[in-house]
């Protein structure tokens, strides 16, 4: 689904398999997959290139906004071709994947060289080839979590800090509830048309957005 | 009919002739000791021992080994140190034990610090203008990842390596002065 010019999003709508949305950042030079998702389900970002005459070769970056392995799990599945797009993801998170090697290497067969990142991602402005998008470190459902701003579209692309009416969990490794409080509200305050969720719908318009940070923190921020 | 023996019986009949070399008994005291001032060197390391409580320790495992090995303790201590870490406690240990040594052993493990930085600094470099030229990426929030990096890791393992033989050699060095002036 093509949401402006140059920004896509593969919503995973089966709602009794868990994976996450994709989204393809797009210019005249170059092409970015924010979140690739589970491997055994890379089908349907695959399927979602086709559409606009793609194929995963024509990607060129490849960001998590974390490193859970619904978001980032298919990154393996690029990263061993020939000519692979970089990877790229907080320092912090790459730090819980580190430490999480052996769980992940017994339990989903995963090795970690798999997933070297080629650089690291902090907060500040981002230059690929023509694309210019803002880093804000957002940590709180995962430690080293990342929001994409994309100035151009006033798309924020969250991951899973917050979504259409609900939060992200924080009880999985690394969470912690004040912080995933403190980056909500922080980008709550951004100048966003597109609020770009790692579940969910995807949602649209200021007010909406800004009426949507306002539901989520009076609804859930005295649970967390 | 055979007699039935207990397996007792039978390890005792196969050991029976079974006797250690003098050599062989002193080898095994030997490894025996050095397990356990591993052991006493891993509590020192968790801070259940001061410099002074493990000095008591080992002058009663000595006398409980008949060991007297100075050399071996100190070189020991100095297998523990990482170059790249934080190396307080085993600098205060050595200065109980081969106090003329620490001074040179920090001037050594500062000038390690500050080579790997700049090894660390050029990599960060080479990694940014490699991200810039061939791909167009960069930006402040873009961080180097120099575990990427051969070169930066071959060189962090040859700086890590020269290192550690020069700590060796150091101790080495203090313990024949130590024996000597005794």
């Amino acid at each position: 689904m093509e949401l402006a010019s140059g920004l896509h999003a593969f919503i995973w709508d089966t709602p009794n398999v868990n994976n996450c949305n994709s989204y393809l950042l797009r210019s005249a030079e170059k092409t970015i997959l924010v979140d690739p998702g589970h491997a055994a389900y890379f089908d349907h970002v695959r399927r979602g290139l086709e559409r606009i005459d793609l194929t995963p070769e024509n990607i060129d970056l490849v960001i998590c906004t974390h490193a859970h392995p619904d978001h980032m799990e298919a990154a393996r599945l690029l990263t061993g071709r020939a000519s692979p797009p970089l990877l790229a993801l907080h320092a912090a998170e790459w730090a819980l994947v580190q430490s999480m090697a052996p769980y992940l290497k017994a339990t989903m067969g995963v090795a970690l060289e798999d997933f070297e990142p080629d650089f690291f991602l902090d907060e500040g402005p981002l230059q690929v080839g023509d694309l210019a998008l803002i880093v804000h470190h957002t940590p709180g459902h995962s430690p080293g979590g990342v929001t994409l701003y994309w100035p151009e579209h006033k798309a924020l692309i969250v991951g899973d800090l917050v979504f259409n009416g609900g939060l992200g969990r924080t009880d999985l490794p690394g969470g912690d509830g004040n912080q995933l409080k403190q980056s909500i509200r922080r980008m709550s305050e951004m100048d966003a048309e597109w609020l770009l969720s790692g579940h969910g719908q995807v949602l649209s318009g200021a007010a909406a957005i800004k009426t949507n940070f306002q539901q989520v923190e009076q609804t859930w921020f005295n649970y967390i | 009919m055979a007699e039935i023996k207990s397996t007792l019986d039978l390890v005792m009949e196969r050991t029976r002739d079974l006797s250690l070399s003098e050599e062989e008994k002193a080898a095994q005291q030997k490894e025996a000791f050095e397990k356990r001032l591993q052991g006493l060197l891993q509590q020192y390391a968790d801070q259940a021992l001061n410099p002074k409580s493990f000095q008591q320790e080992r002058d009663a495992l000595e006398s409980e080994y008949r060991i007297h090995d100075p050399g071996s303790i100190v070189q020991a201590v100095g297998e523990r140190i990482d170059p790249s870490g934080d190396n307080r406690r085993w600098l205060d240990l050595l200065a109980a034990l081969v106090p003329q040594v620490v001074s040179d052993l920090e001037t050594l493990l500062t000038e390690h610090r500050n080579q790997g930085h700049a090894i660390e600094v050029e990599a960060m470099a080479r990694s940014a203008r490699m991200l810039s030229q061939q791909h167009a990426i960069s930006g402040a929030a873009v961080l180097s990842n120099t575990e990427k990096d051969q070169q930066f890791r071959d060189q962090r393992d040859r700086l890590e390596n020269r290192t550690r033989t020069r700590i060796k050699e150091m101790l080495h060095r203090a313990q024949n002065q130590e024996a000597s002036s005794q």
